[in-house]
């Protein structure tokens, strides 16, 4: 009897408390929305399944958590803390993105960088409220609504942030139909939001093996702190458009994307064990989430309405909020909001150029924010 | 969490970051944006290199059209004219019809008489193939 009472005592009916609970009601909502809402049901279903698995009540010195040194889930969140998934991540995305609306009209590309200035003023907010230089710069990329991007980053200046960036980045990305529309119409009249734009010429393939190289060179030269991100994306997309490397580039977008992103997903949502993250700073967290894809989504709209003052051919200002990224969720958005107006308007293939822009820029802000925060 | 405040912005440079992450991002995606402007003319000129070689080809003094000597003796408005119709012999295509290139003329305003295109037929520079086509003989002509 008394060794049943004593096991008892250790199973997590009687060592649960308010806090585990919350987090449990955290992780079941999540894979509702994932289920049964269809929002980034991809990440947000393993995200949520880690969420239960991180917040299962054990007494201290059985090895499972994922802070626990030698533990399974310990190993596994080894690539999140050493940054080793989201490269792989970036090299799966690479290998299925389309450059060639970019490429096509790259004066799109602009709105990708106007939204990032969400992260900048986020990052301000932060130190402003009272978070470490490297805290708020973790918490402003997530402006950048890129979950590699943002683990990235976040493994290496604020580690301990890891659970609730991640799951403030991934969840407000998941959350990108609920929080733009509001302020892409908000930010544009009628009359804008039925601008039609101009079919994008079309694209050669010397072209889109070319952007690569030149991609590579280009925004690592200007960012080498986000070699690492870069390095994959381009790698990825080479891959892709080299056609002969097209077994590679079918793995990458496939068999290895899908693996990594489960591992990630998973192990990030077992991170956020109750005391970790239901803290006062995961809040703020949330709050400053919020405000930068509000800042970041308002960007894009505005800058593109500057744009129209003097481009010839007309941006419908509502692609402006693909700048976000959130592949390719925030263009979905735009199509959805445009489709309100006038259902044969498809600005879904316009909106992806400043949606994929959105991921380089978020990766040199990303570059930028890391070189400030490590050199002294 | 430390104080905060407009101190702890001014302590970590925040301003500063903030300013250099803006440019450095616009100034990545504009960089971007100026070479993939460019890059498909980059391509086509590339593609059409021989052709570009032979326009800035200025020291080596080549025949300006396939049967230039054979007109050497001919007033300089019969040359003159015969560039033009070959370029625009070009641009038609392989073959052509005089009514298409006296159209064609007439489209450009460009000045051609009927003589200089009988001279061209005559010196074999343009030469007839059936109903009416014709070719521009690209061949080397010599005077011998």
């Amino acid at each position: 009897m008394h060794h049943i009472l004593e096991y008892m005592a250790t199973t997590g009916f009687a060592l649960i408390n308010l806090k585990y609970f919350l987090m449990i009601i955290i992780g079941i909502i999540l894979i509702y929305l994932g289920v049964a809402k269809h929002y980034e049901p991809l990440l947000l279903i393993p995200i949520g399944f880690g969420v239960l698995v991180g917040n299962v009540p054990h007494v201290a010195g059985v090895n499972i958590s994922v802070y626990d040194q030698g533990s399974v889930l310990n190993y596994l969140y080894f690539g999140v803390v050493k940054g080793i998934y989201p490269p792989l991540i970036f090299l799966g995305i690479g290998a299925m993105t389309d450059f060639s609306t970019m490429l096509a009209r790259p004066i799109l590309m602009l709105l990708g960088a106007a939204a990032q200035m969400g992260i900048f003023l986020t990052f301000l907010g932060a130190l402003y409220i009272g978070f470490s230089p490297q805290e708020a710069a973790s918490i402003g990329i997530i402006g950048g609504a890129d979950g590699p991007t943002s683990i990235f980053l976040t493994a290496k200046l604020a580690p301990h942030l890891l659970g609730p960036i991640s799951i403030a980045a991934y969840s407000y990305m998941a959350l990108v139909p609920v929080i733009q529309p509001p302020i892409m119409k908000l930010l544009t009249t009628k009359k804008e939001r039925l601008i039609r734009m101009e079919e994008p010429r079309e694209v050669s393939k010397k072209e889109k093996t070319i952007f690569p190289i030149v991609g590579f060179l280009l925004t690592t030269f200007l960012a080498p702190a986000s070699l690492p991100l870069f390095s994959m994306l381009f790698l990825g997309n080479l891959l892709k458009e080299a056609v002969v490397t097209e077994r590679l580039a079918q793995t990458a977008r496939t068999a290895l994307i899908d693996s990594v992103t489960i591992i990630l997903g998973f192990t990030v949502g077992a991170s956020t064990q109750a005391d970790y993250f239901l803290t006062p700073k995961a809040l703020y967290i949330f709050m400053l989430g919020a405000f930068s894809f509000a800042v970041a989504t308002a960007s894009g709209v505005l800058f593109a309405k500057f744009l129209n003052l003097f481009v010839k051919h007309k941006i419908n200002p509502l692609v402006g909020a693909a700048g976000v990224s959130a592949v390719p969720d925030s263009a979905r958005v735009v199509q959805m909001v445009a489709k309100e107006e006038d259902k044969t308007n498809f600005l879904l293939m316009h909106a992806m150029a400043p949606n994929v822009a959105g991921v380089i820029g978020s990766a040199i802000a990303a570059g930028v924010l890391w070189h400030f925060m490590v050199t002294p | 969490m430390s104080l905060g405040g407009l101190e702890a912005i001014n302590s970590a440079h925040g301003l500063s970051v903030t300013v250099v992450g803006i440019i450095t991002v616009f100034l990545g995606l504009f960089g971007l944006f100026v070479i993939l402007s460019e890059l498909h003319k980059l391509i086509l000129l590339w593609e059409n290199r021989s052709g570009l070689f032979t326009k800035f080809n200025f020291f080596k003094n080549k025949e300006p059209f396939p049967g230039f000597k054979l007109l050497k003796h001919s007033p300089p408005s019969v040359v003159e004219e015969a560039k033009q119709l070959y370029i625009l012999a070009k641009f038609i295509g392989e073959e052509f019809s005089l009514s298409q290139l006296l159209e064609l003329a007439k489209k450009r305003n460009l000045a051609i008489s009927k003589p200089t295109i009988k001279i061209l037929i005559d010196n074999g520079i343009i030469i007839p193939i059936d109903k009416g086509r014709y070719y521009w003989r690209e061949e080397n002509i010599t005077t011998e």
